[in-house]
């Protein structure tokens, strides 16, 4: 009998990862299915996009030595902030400033970005 | 007059069956050579019919992999004769396998040598499952003799042994597996929470039945 043995997730960095596999099932046995879904907690988690690979053995049970073979499994995952849908800055409003005062403070609203999750530097000139 | 054979080195030179003997008296002396004969039988008997006993051997028991192609062999353990120049003839019995494609593993057995080889050609795992079968095979020796057919019973003795199959799939040596191609999918995904589907294409074994 066959038995499949799962090792680990290789990232495109060849570091592994592990992915939250609450909603990830793997039924090799039974349907020979594996049905993959990632979230944005995936992607903030720490995967990225690239070529990940799913990382199998697969063995035919009790065999001693060991007798497998490998079973890689890849998963192309797209960066969702490379680049993002969109991203929106701010409307600002133009400040005066009499050089004389101690100090202005202004604080302009953020830049919204689609997904929300992705990152946004902001910087001026 | 002493008449005197010895087992060991006339037994297969000279029959046993009734001599006679013609003995000549020769007056030496007479010019006439006078010469009478005398007349007597020897029955010269087969010590191999019977003989004093045939003892049995031990035999070991031995394994077996249903997938070894190599005939490997088993050979077994002369039995003992007394006198040791009676013949004996090997015959075996074997218990059968049962539920598979065949019912027994010996090859063949060659009594001259008293060699015993394996294959099993059943191409199926019915040795192995659903429980690990063994065979007994059961060697008997029967005495004989040299010369014509025997006037006594033969005497005989008979050990066993088992030969118990070992399951292949368990040794990397007989099992292979083999890759598939498989349809991975393509399309990326972007941690949407879109599910990506794969359906796996079973790898094979050989033998077939190890997967």
């Amino acid at each position: 009998m066959l038995t499949y043995n799962y090792e680990f997730l290789l990232a495109p960095d060849q570091t592994t990862v592990a992915p939250n596999n609450n909603d990830n099932s793997f039924d090799f046995d039974g349907a020979k299915t594996m049905s993959t879904t990632y979230s944005s907690s995936d992607y903030t988690g720490g995967m990225s996009g690239g070529l990940f690979t799913y990382k199998y053995f697969v063995c035919i049970s009790g065999s001693s030595p060991p007798n497998c073979v490998g079973l890689d499994i890849p998963q192309l995952m797209v960066d969702p902030c490379n680049p993002p849908t969109s991203i929106v800055q701010p409307a600002l409003t133009n400040q005066e400033y009499t050089i004389v005062d101690l100090e202005l403070s202004y604080t302009h609203d953020d830049y919204t970005v689609d997904p929300a999750y992705c990152d946004v530097a902001v910087t001026y000139t | 007059m002493t008449i005197k054979f010895d087992g060991t080195t006339d037994y297969n030179n000279i029959e046993p069956t009734v001599y006679r003997i013609i003995v000549k008296g020769l007056a030496t002396k007479s010019t006439s050579q006078i010469e009478k004969f005398a007349t007597f039988t020897v029955t010269l008997s087969d010590i191999c019919d019977p003989p004093v006993s045939v003892t049995k051997a031990s035999l070991i028991d031995q394994t077996f992999n249903i997938e070894d192609t190599s005939l490997p062999t088993y050979v077994h353990e002369a039995f003992t004769v007394s006198p040791t120049v009676c013949p004996l003839t090997y015959t075996y019995t074997e218990t059968a396998i049962v539920n598979s494609l065949a019912t027994t593993a010996i090859a063949f057995y060659d009594e001259q040598t008293k060699t015993f080889r394996w294959l099993y050609n059943g191409d199926d795992d019915g040795p192995i499952r659903p429980s690990i079968q063994k065979q007994t095979i059961t060697v008997t020796a029967t005495s004989g003799t040299k010369w014509g057919t025997l006037a006594a019973p033969p005497r005989a003795a008979s050990d066993a042994f088992d030969l118990t199959f070992l399951d292949p799939c368990l040794d990397k040596d007989y099992t292979t597996i083999q890759a598939t191609t498989q349809n991975f999918p393509t399309a990326p995904n972007s941690f949407d929470g879109v599910a990506t589907a794969f359906t796996y294409t079973a790898y094979t074994t050989s033998p077939t039945y190890c997967a």
